[in-house]
């Protein structure tokens, strides 16, 4: 039996390592653009991680949250695999579930991470079509809705060489696989069962079925990525990045089309949360559904302001300029507002201090947005008060939002056919 | 009872295309004399208003008043499914609330839809009067559009005297286009101009609107700051309306 890894606690005090944000948000810790060796992030991964104690040898037996990760590098062809914790038992499930991270610190987060080794083995995308040994086992991992104990045999020991992603959540230390087999029966949920066995099914309406039947969203992501959501000839494994913003827009896609029919809100809502550095506040305007994502990474004196949106039939094409987080703060507004049986205007503003700031991924920007709406949120009668409550949640001065805004622009100069009945 | 023949596809794919344009559910109101569409788009900015006498379709016999209501993905599917010499019949099942279209061709072809709800209300229509009128070929028109959308997202327009004025400005310059209801040449047949209105519209409305356009010719009437019509004729007696509400440059709601 391989030793327990233990969460240890990151030393305090003392000087703290400074990030410039704007270069590790590039590198991500595996590209060395800031010149200081070793990486500072690096640094505080492994500290963070207690992999090199407990993985000793090339056996790596443990239970996976269930987690698995696909890359885009070399696309058609990807590094895939298992994310397998040296630890059995029910425990680990918290490593695959940021909606329940919200409250921890950062680097327990990033210790949920780091004590996952990412196996990888190169894959051709389409081999999702007639799954060899390797990816069927990776495939059966992720049906599962609990955490299932695994043997894997490796070909190097982990090291740790990119952990860091824009977009997906952190990964721990890697290893070229060799071998994977499950211990156990996976717990497959009847809806997870059904989607995945039905390969006469579009991915989309894989998904769809999932979601009413309250599947997670994480493992939705996983399906998608391991291949085993579509019609069986045009199964494929997709990159976990891609799968992320994938699933964020299919299901707001399909809850895009009901908001479309419902009847406006009255008065103005605004929805506030703040997490690990992070500022999201959402405002609802009385109107037909439109949407735009605006966010601000702090710092400087007038730190820019980046800005998507969309009109009342959504958009087509991808939102480069906010990318990822643009879907993951639609998906929470477009469930809020089915909730309410209402349709509305959402202006979301994000705002991150880049001194709590380590790259987690989306989900916060989804889990954020999420937690917001649950609250009551506070009502108004006219846009000036609703806006003087968004700004008091944000540093950035509520008019140099305003003065971005595609959305604050069309719904104060767009007149209504209604203005014109009597 | 309701039950129609229609010899053109292409009569009817131009309904469907306009409709999908800005609708997502369409509702119909059939009646003895024929059949009306009139909705708001679900900004609320804009309206479609569609009337087509019973006189356009070959047959023709509808003894009440029946609203039908359609999802418009739907309706546009089976309208792709359409071929050019196909007669058309369309026909209300009131016992299994469908809305069947059959295509009769070289062989007979037949869809039924499942009536959606129709609204409580029926959209009322705004009372406007209209200090320009031009009669133009609507190919210019689609144009001028794409022209100013260049660099703009809105369009202004102006009349005066004998010309008509599309302009249009955003973060990276200006642009303009003139046209002049005078001479042979001119793509206006016709303009009659009381006062200088000007007025501003949302172009992805009016965009969306020139793509769906397959008439050679449109009519357009505005006002001072006021909304905007434009109306095509569908198969000569039909006519198929877009009201577009303006954009202002001050607040809306302080006014």
């Amino acid at each position: 039996m391989l030793a327990q890894t233990r969460l240890e606690k990151t030393p305090t005090g003392g000087k703290q390592m400074s990030y410039d944000e704007r270069v590790c948000s590039r590198c991500m810790g595996h590209r060395h653009l800031c010149g200081i060796s070793p990486c500072p992030l690096l640094m505080r991964a492994k500290a963070l991680s207690s992999i090199d104690s407990a993985v000793t040898g090339l056996d790596l037996t443990g239970s996976s949250p269930p987690s698995v990760f696909v890359g885009e590098q070399g696309y058609p062809k990807v590094l895939a695999g298992p994310l397998i914790p040296p630890v059995m038992g029910m425990d680990s499930a918290i490593m695959e579930r940021p909606d329940l991270w919200l409250d921890k610190t950062i680097d327990e987060i990033l210790s949920f991470r780091f004590n996952l080794v990412r196996t990888k083995k190169l894959i051709p995308v389409n081999a999702a079509v007639d799954p060899p040994r390797i990816l069927s086992e990776t495939q059966t991992l992720a049906l599962s809705e609990t955490p299932t104990s695994s043997e894997a045999t490796l070909l190097k020991r982990p090291s740790f060489t990119s952990v860091f992603s824009d977009r997906t959540l952190p990964t721990g230390p890697s290893a070229p696989l060799q071998l994977f087999v499950l211990e156990d029966n996976p717990k497959v949920p009847r809806a997870v069962d059904k989607a995945t066995s039905d390969t006469d099914l579009k991915a989309v309406g894989g998904i769809m079925e999932m979601f009413e039947d309250g599947v997670r969203q994480q493992q939705m992501t996983r399906l998608l990525s391991v291949g085993l959501l579509g019609e069986q000839r045009s199964r494929r494994l997709v990159p976990t990045k891609w799968s992320i913003t994938a699933v964020d827009d299919i299901v707001g896609k399909a809850l895009h089309k009901r908001v479309h029919r419902l009847p406006w809100i009255n008065d103005y809502l605004v929805y506030v949360d703040h997490a690990l550095g992070n500022t999201v506040a959402l405002l609802f305007l009385p109107s037909g559904w439109q949407f735009e994502a605006m966010e601000s990474w702090l710092g400087g004196l007038n730190p820019p302001i980046i800005t998507d949106n969309e009109w009342s039939r959504g958009r087509k094409d991808y939102a480069r300029s906010v990318a990822g987080a643009y879907y993951a703060t639609r998906l929470p507004s477009l469930e809020h507002l089915t909730q309410m049986r209402r349709q509305a205007g959402v202006m979301v503003f994000m705002e991150i201090d880049p001194q709590k700031w380590v790259p987690l991924g989306v989900w916060r920007f989804r889990e954020i947005a999420r937690r917001a709406l649950q609250s009551h949120g506070k009502k108004f009668s006219s846009l000036d008060e609703a806006l003087e409550e968004v700004g008091r949640h944000l540093r950035n001065p509520i008019d140099r939002w305003l003065k971005v805004s595609k959305l604050y622009r069309e719904f104060t100069t767009q007149t209504l056919i209604t203005d014109f009945m009597e | 009872m309701f039950h129609a023949t229609l010899d053109s596809t292409s009569t009817w794919k131009q309904i469907v295309d306009a409709l999908a344009t800005l609708l997502t559910e369409v509702h119909f109101i059939v009646s003895k004399s024929g059949i009306i569409l009139r909705q708001l788009d679900s900004s609320k900015a804009a309206m479609v208003d569609l009337v087509l006498p019973a006189k356009i379709f070959q047959e023709y016999d509808c003894d009440g008043n029946y609203d039908i209501c359609l999802g418009v993905d739907e309706l546009n599917k089976i309208s792709k499914r359409m071929a050019g010499d196909d007669r058309l019949e369309f026909r209300l099942d009131e016992d299994d609330n469908r809305f069947e279209i059959k295509m009769i061709g070289q062989a007979q072809r037949q869809f039924k839809l499942q009536l959606l709800t129709a609204p409580d209300e029926r959209t009322k229509k705004p009372s406007l009067e209209f200090d320009a009128k031009a009669e133009m070929f609507a190919d210019a028109f689609k144009q001028a559009v794409k022209d100013i959308g260049v660099v703009s997202s809105h369009l202004r327009i102006a009349a005066s005297g004998k010309t008509l004025t599309f302009t249009g400005e955003g973060d990276t310059g200006e642009a303009e286009v003139s046209m002049k209801a005078a001479g042979d040449e001119s793509v206006i047949f016709h303009l009659e101009v009381s006062a200088k209105p000007t007025a501003m519209y949302a172009l992805n409305y009016l965009s969306e609107i020139a793509k769906a356009m397959s008439t050679d010719s449109l009519t357009l009437q505005f006002s001072e700051n006021k909304p905007m019509l434009l109306e095509f004729p569908i198969a000569e007696i039909g006519s198929i309306s877009f009201i577009l509400a303006p954009r202002v440059e001050r607040d809306r709601r302080s006014t």
